[in-house]
């Protein structure tokens, strides 16, 4: 890790030195490389596991449109990146996504709102589906995530949604409320966009650090 | 298409109800409770205990029902997770995710084992078995969610070996009756046969989509039976992990399988998918030919249901005030 470490230093100076990069006039060369090295030398944290069940299915398509016309429910955009822990993208990452319709059904028969994805070469992926709706035993709205890459340890886990009432719009101070999270950062804040003439939807990131084997 | 046709031969249907099929069960008595239950399981010896709010345990032998124990645990004991059959051993989740095991005899405990996640398949999952004693009293498994299942010493709370590491965990396990071999319904769908000498896996079944919530052996240990989202119960060939039979579709997920003491009948609860504290059908059917024999939904959704040593399945239902225990057979 060291020699990665330093030849991305070099490769910066180098680029620099040729012109192949510019950078904007409020940060130095030496402000970049730094917060490079920073990069490197801070592993990020990998994301938290969540408990898998109970309606994994297995063999789900791979389909990034999970929301057909139809749908009732918030129309809802998800989007991320899988890394390593050393903040590398993780391309061809298996991102198998599951979650309930608007009413709190999950899908035994077949595979609404079910995908298995690979992520890009920059290690993106993303699909447009619904809000999901809530159901008795668990009625804080998520969605399910197993990611899986070579050379990592297998994540289990799933986001809430920081617009969830339940929540009472500070998700920092009352994560607590959802009893299956021990902090914050699974709850995720949703963009709401309304456009003229079209319906409110939602967006929202969801970054994925993979911890190594 | 050979597969196919081979499954499709030896499919047994569950659904068919014919109009002979007896329904219903005989209610066998009322415990009251102080306070709610939470959870309540049956034993082989017929020994109900049921886990009140504020902790409290309360210990019946059933159809009696006459003399009640009561252990306080307090407000750290969370669920019941499993009963030894002869009804001396309970086993508890505490709510920092450690698993406790009390014997009910003298309200004390035998160990105390610290898991990352116990799976918790009861009380709203019906009476699955996330944690099995095997029939010699001698050892313990514990199914997880998010790491190994994993075995212990009951006699000294040492851990002997976990089983194969899943993606997501396992559900629920079950030793065979002859203590050599322990199987493992595993939230990735697949079904796991274990050597219970040393963990060595023998065979791995993938033929469910969805996750196994229940699963146990034959009498005679060569199949195991296991259901689970898929909504149908497979007959497995415990030495090679192939299915040999297989259900038609139930209405609701599978979460409780239980062979009876002669293995001449399986007992099959259902869970509703969508509201899984309703009540949902108990089933009663042939080993061999999985034929329907009763049927019977409850009015309450039963939380602990199984065998006694006398072939008589019982099952549990709660209300705010009472455990009513159930003749299914």
């Amino acid at each position: 890790m060291g020699n990665d470490a330093l030849s991305r230093r070099e490769l910066l100076y180098r680029c620099a030195a040729t012109g192949v990069l510019t950078l904007a006039p409020t940060i130095s060369l030496s402000a970049a490389a730094a917060a490079i090295d920073a990069a490197t030398t801070h592993p990020l944290k990998p994301t938290d596991w969540q408990q898998l069940g109970p309606f994994y299915k297995r063999r789900a398509p791979s389909q990034t449109q999970l929301r057909i016309a139809g749908d009732q429910g918030l129309p809802l955009a998800v989007h991320g990146h899988v890394f390593s822990a050393s903040g590398e993208a993780l391309p061809q990452a298996q991102v198998e996504i599951w979650h309930a319709d608007h009413f709190g059904h999950y899908d035994l028969r077949g595979y609404r709102f079910r995908t298995s994805l690979l992520t890009d070469e920059g290690g993106g992926y993303q699909i447009d589906s619904i809000m999901p709706g809530r159901y008795t035993d668990r009625p804080f709205p998520h969605i399910h995530y197993i990611v899986t890459a070579p050379g990592h340890k297998v994540l289990t886990t799933q986001i809430y949604f920081a617009t969830d009432p339940v929540y009472d719009g500070d998700p920092q101070r009352n994560f607590k409320r959802n009893p299956d999270l021990t902090g914050p950062e699974l709850i995720r804040p949703v963009l709401l966009t309304v456009e003229a003439g079209k319906e409110i939807s939602g967006q929202v990131q969801f970054e994925i650090v993979l911890e190594r084997l | 298409m050979r597969c196919i046709a081979a499954l499709v031969g030896t499919a047994f249907c569950l659904t068919s109800l014919a109009q002979d099929i007896p329904l219903g069960a005989s209610h066998v008595a009322t415990l009251p409770t102080p306070a709610a239950a939470g959870d309540a399981l049956v034993s082989a010896a017929g020994v109900v205990v049921a886990l009140c709010e504020g902790g409290k345990i309360l210990v019946w032998p059933v159809p009696e029902a006459k003399s009640r124990r009561e252990i306080d645990r307090g407000e750290a004991a969370a669920n019941l997770l499993a009963i030894s059959a002869d009804g001396r051993f309970v086993v508890l989740r505490d709510k920092r995710d450690g698993v406790l095991v009390l014997d009910v005899t003298t309200g004390a405990a035998r160990f105390e084992a610290r898991l990352k996640h116990p799976a918790m398949i009861a009380p709203a999952y019906v009476g699955s078995n996330p944690v099995a004693f095997s029939r010699d009293n001698r050892r313990l498994a514990i199914a997880a969610i998010g790491e190994a299942a994993q075995i212990f010493d009951l006699g000294t709370g040492h851990r002997l070996y976990s089983l194969s590491p899943t993606p997501g965990g396992t559900n629920a396990v079950a030793f065979s009756r002859d203590g050599r071999l322990i199987a493992s319904a595993d939230t990735d769908g697949s079904v796991r046969i274990y050597d219970a000498s040393d963990g060595g896996l023998i065979a791995r079944n993938e033929d469910f989509l969805s996750e196994v919530f229940a699963i146990d052996f034959s009498a005679d240990g060569k199949e195991v039976i296991a259901g689970g989202g898929d909504r149908v119960v497979l007959h497995i060939d415990a030495a090679s992990g192939r299915t040999v039979r297989r259900s038609n579709e139930v209405a609701e997920p599978v979460v409780y399988i239980g062979v009876s003491p002669a293995g001449t009948d399986v007992g099959i609860a259902l869970m509703q998918a969508d509201h899984n504290l309703r009540p949902a059908p108990v089933y009663l059917t042939d080993d061999r030919s999985g034929d329907l024999k009763r049927s019977w939904t409850p009015n309450d959704a039963v939380h602990g249901i199984g065998w006694t040593f006398h072939g008589r399945l019982l099952a549990a239902t709660v209300s705010t005030q009472a455990v009513d225990v159930w003749r299914l057979r």
